[in-house]
């Protein structure tokens, strides 16, 4: 569904008088999100009184009177507990009051019959139209970790995530090729359709939104905003045939979206995981689906029945990745407790330890005949996804390698770090050829390394 | 007049030195989580923190806090390029819902200091140099007169560098007693009305403290004392002088009488002991009483009972059998008045069969080497430090690596028990070490001012720590015996509670326990001679009843303290008085409840279920722990109604052959009946008022002997009787 | 029963009585005694023993006697109840009287008696003999009522229940007082207290558990003036009952005696190790170590200044004890130990360490038994057993028993160390100690796994064979061994093989019973081994074997297996077979018929006492008489009459069987079956079949 939308004020806080009546989805959703869903919502409702969708917003908690009561501000409680300045019943409880202008915005809308203008017992997250961001800076003023990396079709483009942005490198010589704008803050994946045309980036503001954008390759126009939840995405994947594109969040969900006629609809959810989902992946007959979270354990889905196949908990901490072994009867996943681990999809069982790292490893990515793995020891390795024997070792990194990428075509692997480094190495003999600093205007200032050199110390 | 607050040069101008951070993450951005809250236990310094965020306790872990601030969940609490929009920013600030509630303000000092540290990148130099001292200024103990009953204090901290710089903003400021007087988190202190109290300021792993004495003059003030008996007077006058306290008159002869005999021996005097002292008219005849009482095996018998207290003497610690010797180890040091240095000694160092040398079960009752320290630390040392097992002590100055060094002391103690008999061997293992749980190394053994000590491995350990222990130069020992002492007889400590020293705990009275301290070591700790000194003095002879210019004063000693009795002594007196003594078991029913050895002896009958429960509900302790928290002195709804209608009570009142149906058969007049209840039960005469109302109702009555108990239990209700006053 | 009670003076090792008890321990209710007072006697005076129980044999069948390890004359008091006048329907006794006169220069200590009856003999009995008259004094348990005694002088009583005891004494100024009480060291379960309260109560001196005299408390006081001093006693839980000797005088307390063991019946000098300030006494005594109780004497130390004696536990051991001479502190001042023998000494100072080498052959075995608690001293001994070089091979004394024994199996030649140390490292004199040092050659071990056997002899016909269950555990000894079986009469021949190959590990070992023993007699077998080794020097080899007696685990509380049994196997002869006939009988339904048993003697040498018969295999509906039929002596068979059932068919067969049961002359149990006869059911056929 798609909708085009104006972004009202620059940021939350932002607000200046307009004549045009209230919008709930547009100025009150963003207030009660940030100020307070996290007391009244889901997980947790502090006097049996929700916000997180209007409905329940409107309704009445513990106390007598009704969230909000049309054109009747003494029995609107929410109302009442902005205005009262008793510090105990004031809301926000333990924060400042909120501005003048924002409690003038709740009061003409409950004047104005308190309408509501978003989709019905849609969550708040979801009806706030997705805002434009900021502009990124011109000259970066530090280094940034990279956790997203990805080549283009041909290989002659390098996406990397970047602050608000998508950059573009080109792999052969480390220069800025361009810059797509109105990103979230942070992007933690980043994943071409196979056609290439089409760009899925997921990302967000750790703690306060996460979205997963679909951009159009070429010239990086927004298509859609997809799976919009209060804490980051943390990974988007087209599926083989390029027809689905699944979603992994922080509110434990998996969302698999679906093209029909230029619109991208919710094809099905899994809400199986008890804590966010690192990553996830497509089987390659594009009908099963493999997630990693942070709850230890990965699971695999059946995508036509909607059914969890199998829970695998043999990891002692967050899973980060995982890769369908190619029988389609096993899966690799890999953890913050250093293991890669192979498993049977029948019964859950662990087949064998593939390999101990130095420290956890990332999202781990299966192309072709192998699967390229990260990991906090500095290294960046390829394993054959066939018998998990290790083919190469990329060395080179200084900091942790966060993620990974492949350009099939000229078999060259470029892995980024938590330094914001992109190292370029050969597949074929792992030499490394050049790495750079994917971060636009970045000059070093510091001769040392301002992060502290001491040995990180994995907790 | 204005308070003017000291200016905080260097912090604010920020001079960029190259390379060298500005803002310092140990010394500045940890203080600061730790000053908001950030890092406290019930917050992100819980073991396993909040909301997947954790902190190292007041961050004593400092290489864990840099981790997971700047790289956990890949940075996702840092934003360097917008520092303000950082997570870690963000939540603290309420910009985004927090449970932990607002801890900073945007743009205030300390977020400022963050912020600041976030954009240069959040750096954590591994070699910054460590705080080695703290010092509070203006420094040593105040004297603040009123009106001007304000102090603003600033910290400074001095660095292993040698740098030193100041950090009132960072540090943390407690006061010891609200009531007395105030301190806001940026040092200012206000007090609130006489008295004393501690400031406490603790800034990383350093701990100062600074006492501030408050005096105000009330109107129409005028000092009258008596002339001091010793030493002990002159310090207490002289404090009470300070603080504007007049002491109240000398007890009279009956109240001495009854006082003296209760503190030393535990049991009211007998009739005939009252009548003769009351008319014995030779001027030493109070101190010639105290001689005798101290010579007395009753003396020897209650205070062993006290040490029994403390020392776990029980039947479900130590066994039967080794209950009977260990309370007849105990009774003879203190009839032979032991020297207090080698009675510690004793105990800590004992060796062999638990029931050849009864000393041992003193480290039988401990389960393992830091039970053993703690036990020692809080009889011995005065302190309970068990808090610092797991990490800095909140309020004193024992670190978590104190614990473990003292803790060495006692590694190679081993004890084992032989076959099925209750007797355990204690000895000294040849290795044993002491794993220090934060960082796995071995501590050696370590003592406060003298430092660790390097001990060839066939060395008694627990020999060299009773040697520092019991030097006369040890800064603990005496003093801690001298308050116990003095607490046992006055009521109150002058450290109070007994066994809790800590610098937010300070003495009421500095020099009195400074030159109680030399005076016992000067004798050679002479436990009998102190007693017999305190006991002379006027301070202890003061009467209970406060006049308008002492009222208030809870803890100079200007009058007594009443203290209802100990449920072991109440109980023996209810027994005197009825002539109906109770039997225990397990032990010969001549024996008095304030010299049982232990309070659960043989408890097998079921049928004594009913009376045991009296002492209980008066407080009794089970001697599970060295604490001397273990005798509750509060009062309870359980006590009125045993004094009312309680099983026990009632048999001793209704006893046909109690002391007054006894003395009624005896065809004795009423008056004289009525005479004896009042100086057994008060130590002195009834007066005029008194004998009438009883006499009335005695001869109203037709039932003498009803009559007689209806009397004796107004009489053994009254507060005079409950109370030792 | 006369014949086979032990007369006294005859040959000391073989102890009929004692062995008769024994088989009856198990069988019958063996004879018990419950108290017996007094427990000691004074040297010169006559004393009057009673003793109290269950089961002391039959009245007036002069029977009675004391077996004492010191010389003693014994006369019958009074037998309760009283021997029948005409001699029959005697009751059996629960109380007798003996007069017991000791002689002038009998030994002062603890010693030990036995009451011998025919129903058997009593454990040991410790006894005092003191040299302190005892005297009547009824306790009081006020201070103030206390009877005046005057010392020296002993007084027995018991504890009273949840209350003391007070004497009082006279003191003059500069008198030594000592004090001590009598209780545990005589066996009994007593903890005492002393305590020496002057007139105001307050303590003079007191005593609880003290090293020498364990559990038993005693304390010495010089009066400085003339003043009037109570004496406390009580125990230590005021829990009533609990016998004491108090002993009142001045006699020396010494701790310990040095060396503080001897070999039974040697004569050994013995010096008294004091308290500090005491001087140190010496005597010389032969101890005779007739099935006493070797671990419980004691030895009574006298000076000249003092008024009786003090006394100090000592014990019999087999080896000879080695004296320690300091400085044995290093392992080259070590003493050489050839042979067996009990080491004594001393941990004078703190930290000290006594060392004692020994040469050892692989494969030899080394057993080292510490006595120390047991003997009043409050050493707890940490022994380690060292190579040359100083590598410990073997360790005791950190387990929870207060007397670890070490056990080790050298496994190369050369010399070994054995270190004695105190495991909390104290030292001063009373810290003695005794170690019985056993260095054995047998490279194995034999066991007597009697244990299934449900007596605890082995018995056989004269002329017949008996079989031993043996096993043996060898430890890297392969060589063939000769076993020779031997008892007090000298050698037994073996019936079959008597060499033993490696490969023989459970066996069994036949022993030819001569035909001269007759039944009723017994003998203590042992076994010898030797062997003779091939190698550079033949080595000729033998031993008496060490096995673990099968009394400690047949009846592991027996209170004394007596030591004299240890690595012994009583053997009994028994008399030839009994044969028990049953003659075949038929009936018809409802008919009485008589079974006659009857039991043929081969040899008629001894009697069956009260044979009882029980009858096997009826089935229900017979109704057989439970109760077993007494079984005429004189006829020598008993009889049965039993109905056969209405209901029973003709034509059937019952199979049953008959059991007779008894003690044979000499109390030895035994049961006796006979063989299976069918009873016939007699009669017409019964149409039965076509009513059905």
């Amino acid at each position: 569904m798609r909708r085009f939308f104006t972004f009202l004020s620059a940021c939350i806080l932002g607000h200046q008088v307009h004549p045009d009546p209230v919008s709930f989805s547009k100025d009150l959703a963003p207030i009660l999100l940030t100020k307070c869903q996290s007391c009244h919502g889901p997980k947790k409702a502090k006097g049996k009184y929700r916000v997180d969708t209007f409905l329940r917003a409107m309704d009445k908690g513990a106390s007598d009177q009704p969230g909000f009561t049309p054109r009747n501000l003494d029995e609107s409680e929410v109302y009442y507990r902005l205005i009262t300045d008793d510090k105990d019943e004031r809301m926000p409880s333990e924060g400042d009051p909120l501005s003048k202008e924002q409690i003038s915005l709740f009061k003409r809308w409950i004047e104005e019959g308190s309408t509501f203008d978003g989709e019905q017992g849609a969550s708040l997250a979801s009806i706030i139209p997705p805002p434009v961001h900021p502009k990124s800076p011109e000259k970066y003023s530090s280094k940034i970790p990279i956790q997203a990396l990805a080549y283009g079709a041909d290989g002659d483009e390098l996406f990397a995530g970047g602050y608000h942005e998508i950059t573009v490198w080109n792999p052969k010589d480390g220069k800025l090729l361009r810059r797509i704008g109105n990103i979230g803050e942070r992007s933690y994946a980043i994943d071409l359709s196979p056609n290439g045309h089409l760009l899925a980036v997921a990302g967000g503001a750790p703690g306060l939104y996460g979205e997963v954008r679909l951009l159009d390759t070429a010239n990086g126009n927004l298509l859609d905003v997809l799976a919009r939840t209060p804490d980051v995405a943390l990974d988007a994947r087209f599926s083989p045939d390029g027809t689905k594109l699944a979603t992994a969040s922080t509110d434990g969900r998996i969302r698999v979206f679906e093209q029909r006629e230029q619109e991208w609809e919710i094809l099905k959810t899994f809400a199986n995981h008890s804590d966010w989902v690192n990553a996830v992946t497509w089987s390659s007959d594009g009908k099963r689906l493999a997630s990693a979270s942070r709850d230890k354990t990965a699971k695999v889905f059946d995508l036509d029945s909607g059914k969890r196949v199998v829970t695998f908990s043999g990891h002692s901490g967050p899973v980060n990745g995982v890769a369908f072994h190619p029988d389609g009867k096993q899966v690799y996943s890999a953890s913050d407790d250093k293991l890669l681990l192979l498993w049977r999809i029948e019964d859950g069982k662990k087949i064998r330890d593939v390999h101990r790292f130095g420290g956890s490893v990332h999202k781990i990515l299966s192309l072709g005949r192998s699967v390229f793995i990260s990991s906090n020891d500095k290294v960046a390795y390829e394993y054959s996804l066939g018998d998990g024997r290790q083919r190469h070792q990329f060395k080179g990194h200084e900091d942790w390698a966060l993620s990974i990428a492949f350009d099939s075509l000229n078999k060259l692997v470029a892995s980024s770090g938590f330094n914001g480094r992109v190292h370029i190495w050969n597949q074929t003999d792992a030499k490394a050829i050049h790495s750079f600093f994917a971060l636009p205007g970045y000059e070093v200032v510091e001769p040392t390394e301002i992060s502290s050199g001491k040995s990180l110390k994995e907790n | 007049m204005k308070i003017i607050y000291p200016v905080f040069s260097l912090l604010f101008l920020g001079l960029a030195c190259p390379g060298k951070p500005k803002i310092s993450f140990n010394h500045e951005v940890l203080p600061i989580l730790s000053k908001q809250g950030c890092s406290q236990g019930s917050c992100h310094g819980a073991p396993h923190g909040k909301g997947h965020f954790r902190l190292s306790l007041r961050a004593f872990d400092p290489s864990l806090d840099s981790h997971t601030i700047f790289r956990e969940e890949l940075g996702r609490r840092i934003n360097p390029i917008e520092p303000s929009k950082s997570l870690l920013l963000l939540k603290p600030t309420m910009a985004i819902a927090h449970e932990g509630g607002q801890r900073l303000k945007v743009d205030s000092f300390e977020y400022n200091l963050i912020r600041d540290w976030i954009r240069e990148g959040c750096p954590t130099p591994e070699d910054e140099a460590k705080c080695v001292k703290l010092e509070i200024l203006p420094g040593g103990s105040k004297l603040l007169k009123w009106p001007e009953f304000n102090l603003q204090l600033s910290a400074r901290a001095t660095f292993s560098d040698g740098s030193s710089r100041d950090v009132t903003r960072l540090a943390v400021f407690t006061t010891s007693d609200e009531n007395v007087a105030v301190v806001t988190p940026a040092g200012k202190v206000t007090g609130k009305n006489r008295g004393q109290a501690a400031i406490l300021v603790r800034y990383l792993e350093q701990v100062q403290s600074i006492h501030i004495t408050f005096s105000r003059k009330p109107e129409g003030f005028a000092w009258k004392a008596p002339a001091p008996v010793n030493y002990i007077d002159e310090k207490v006058l002289a404090k009470l002088r300070l603080l504007h306290y007049a002491p109240s008159p000398l007890i009279s002869d009956s109240t001495f009488v009854r006082r003296i005999h209760l503190d030393l021996t535990g049991l009211l005097p007998k009739t005939a002991v009252v009548q003769t002292f009351l008319s014995d008219d030779a001027k030493d005849k109070r101190s010639q009483l105290i001689d005798r009482l101290l010579d007395s095996p009753d003396y020897a018998k209650y205070w062993a009972r006290k040490w029994g207290d403390l020392l776990r003497l029980s039947r479900k610690q130590i066994g039967e059998g080794a209950v009977y010797k260990f309370a007849d180890w105990l009774e003879q040091s203190i009839a032979t008045n032991q020297s207090y240095d080698e009675f510690a000694r004793d105990l800590l160092t004992a060796k062999g069969s638990s029931l050849l040398n009864p000393e041992a079960n003193f480290i039988r009752t401990t389960i393992n080497a830091e039970d053993a320290m703690e036990s020692t630390s809080q009889l011995f040392l005065g302190s309970r430090i068990q808090c610092a097992k797991c990490h800095n002590h909140p309020f004193e100055r024992w670190t978590q690596d104190n614990y473990y060094g003292l803790t060495a002391f006692f590694a190679r103690t081993k004890t084992k028990k032989l076959g099925k008999s209750e007797e355990t061997f204690v000895w000294n293992a040849k290795e044993g070490e002491v794993k220090h749980p934060v960082s796995g190394k071995h501590l050696p053994p370590w003592v406060p001012d003298t430092g660790p000590f390097e001990l060839p491995p066939d060395k008694d350990r627990r020999q060299v720590f009773a040697e520092w222990l019991t030097k006369p130069g040890n800064p603990f020992f005496a003093k801690v015996e001298v308050n116990r002492i003095w607490a046992s007889l006055m009521g109150i400590g002058i450290v109070e509670p007994f066994d809790d020293f800590r610098d937010t705990n300070p003495p009421s009275n500095e020099p009195l326990l400074e030159a109680l301290a030399k005076d016992f070591v000067d004798s050679g700790f002479n436990r009998r001679d102190l007693i017999r000194k305190i006991v002379n003095s006027n301070a202890y002879q003061t009467s209970a009843e406060s006049n308008e210019f002492n009222r208030d004063d809870t803890r100079f000693f200007s009058f007594r303290q009443p203290r209802r009795l100990e449920a072991e002594q109440l109980v023996d007196a209810l027994g005197q008085v009825t002539g109906k003594p109770m039997k225990f078991p397990g032990v010969p029913n001549t024996v008095k409840a304030v010299h049982l050895p232990a309070p659960d002896l043989g408890q097998k009958n079921r049928s004594m279920i009913g009376d045991i429960e009296f002492l209980k509900v008066f407080g009794q302790p089970e001697r599970q722990t060295v604490c001397s928290c273990e005798r509750a002195g509060d009062a309870g709804l359980g006590q009125a109604l045993q004094l009312f209608n309680g099983k026990l009570f009632n048999s001793m009142l209704t006893a046909g052959d109690s002391l007054f149906r006894k003395s009624l058969s005896a065809k004795k007049p009423l008056s004289e009946i009525v005479e004896n209840l009042h100086l057994s039960a008060l130590s002195r005469f009834p007066n005029e008022k008194e004998k009438a109302i009883a006499l009335a109702y005695l001869e109203k009555a037709t039932d003498k002997g009803k009559a007689l108990e209806d009397l004796c239990w107004a009489i053994l209700n009254r507060n005079e009787f409950l109370f030792n006053h | 029963m006369r014949a086979f009670l032990y007369s006294k003076g005859q040959n000391p090792r073989i102890h009929v009585g004692l062995l008769m008890f024994l088989f009856l321990l198990p069988l019958v209710e063996a004879q018990q005694i419950s108290s017996v007072s007094p427990r000691t006697a004074t040297v010169g005076e006559p004393v009057e023993i009673e003793f109290v129980g269950k089961n002391l044999g039959l009245s007036g069948d002069g029977n009675l006697s004391i077996l004492a390890s010191f010389a003693c004359q014994q006369e019958i008091i009074s037998e309760f109840p009283k021997p029948p006048a005409d001699g029959k329907g005697a009751k059996t006794r629960n109380k007798v009287r003996l007069k017991v006169t000791l002689k002038k220069d009998t030994p002062v200590g603890v010693g030990w008696l036995r009451l011998v009856t025919s129903m058997g003999i009593t454990p040991p009995i410790l006894f005092l003999v003191d040299d302190l008259p005892t005297r009547k004094a009824d306790p009081k348990s006020r201070r103030e009522e206390a009877i005046l005694i005057d010392p020296p002088l002993a007084i027995e009583s018991r504890t009273p229940n949840l209350d003391v005891h007070y004497y009082k004494l006279e003191g003059r100024s500069g008198q030594r007082i000592a004090i001590e009480v009598f209780g545990s060291r005589l066996g009994e379960d007593v903890d005492a207290a002393l305590k020496l309260l002057d007139a105001g109560g307050r303590i003079l001196a007191a005593s609880d558990d003290e090293p020498g005299s364990g559990k038993d408390p005693r304390l010495s006081h010089v009066f400085r003036k003339n003043q009037t001093a109570y004496v406390e006693v009580r125990e230590i839980r005021y829990q009533g009952g609990k016998f004491y000797r108090l002993r009142v005088g001045d006699f020396p307390l010494p701790m310990a005696a040095f060396p503080m063991v001897a070999q039974a019946g040697m004569k050994t000098s013995f010096a008294s190790v004091g308290p500090p300030g005491e001087t140190s006494l010496s005597r010389s005594a032969r101890i005779s170590g007739l099935y006493g109780a070797p671990s419980r004497y004691s030895l009574g130390f006298r000076g000249s200044e003092h008024n009786a004696s003090g006394f100090v536990p000592l014990r019999l051991v087999e080896e000879p004890p080695f004296i320690e001479k300091e400085p044995n502190n290093q392992l080259s001042e070590a003493h050489l130990i050839e042979s067996s023998a009990t080491l004594t000494g001393r941990l004078l100072i703190p930290d000290d360490i006594d060392v004692y080498a020994f040469d050892s052959k692989k494969g030899q075995h080394f057993h080292f038994r510490p006595f120390c608690r047991s003997l009043g001293s409050p050493a707890f001994l940490l022994l380690s057993l060292q190579d040359e070089k100083g590598r410990v091979l073997a360790s005791a004394g950190n387990g929870n028993s207060a007397e670890e024994s070490l056990h080790h199996v050298a496994s190369a030649d050369g010399r070994l160390f054995l270190l004695v140390s105190e495991l909390a490292g104290r030292g001063a004199p009373a810290f003695h100690y005794a170690i019985s040092a056993r260095i054995q050659a047998t490279p194995l071990s034999f066991h007597w796994d009697a244990g299934k056997a449900s007596h605890l002899t082995v018995s056989g016909q004269p002329g017949s064979t008996v079989t031993l269950k043996l096993k043996s555990l060898r430890k890297n000894f392969a060589e063939t061994i000769e076993l020779t079986p031997f008892g007090e009469r000298g050698d037994y021949e073996v019936f079959g093989s008597s060499s033993i190959g490696k490969e023989k590990g459970n066996f069994d070992f036949e022993i030819h019973v001569p035909e001269t023993m007759k039944p009723g007699e017994w003998d203590l077998l042992r076994l010898r081994a030797s062997f003779s080794k091939e190698g550079d020097s033949p080595k000729e080899w033998t031993d008496v074997l060490d096995f673990k007696s099968a009394f400690q685990n047949v009846l592991p509380n027996i209170p004394f297996p007596p030591e004299e049994l240890l690595n012994r196997i009583p053997m009994f002869v028994m008399p030839r077979k009994i044969e028990v006939s049953l003659d075949p009988i038929s009936g018809e339904p409802g008919d009485m018929v008589e079974m006659k048993v009857s039991l043929e003697k081969k040899d008629g040498t001894f009697r069956f006492i009260k044979p009882k018969t029980s009858w096997h295999g009826f089935p229900k509906e017979w109704k057989v008489p439970v109760k077993a039929q007494d079984f005429d002596e004189k006829k020598g068979f008993a009889l049965l009459k039993v109905t056969i059932p209405k209901k029973a068919i003709p034509g059937d067969e019952i199979e049953v069987f008959a059991s007779v049961r008894g003690e044979l002359e000499n109390a030895r149990y035994m049961r006796v079956f006979s063989n299976r006869i069918s009873i016939g059911i007699t009669g017409k056929e019964d149409t039965l079949e076509e009513t059905k």
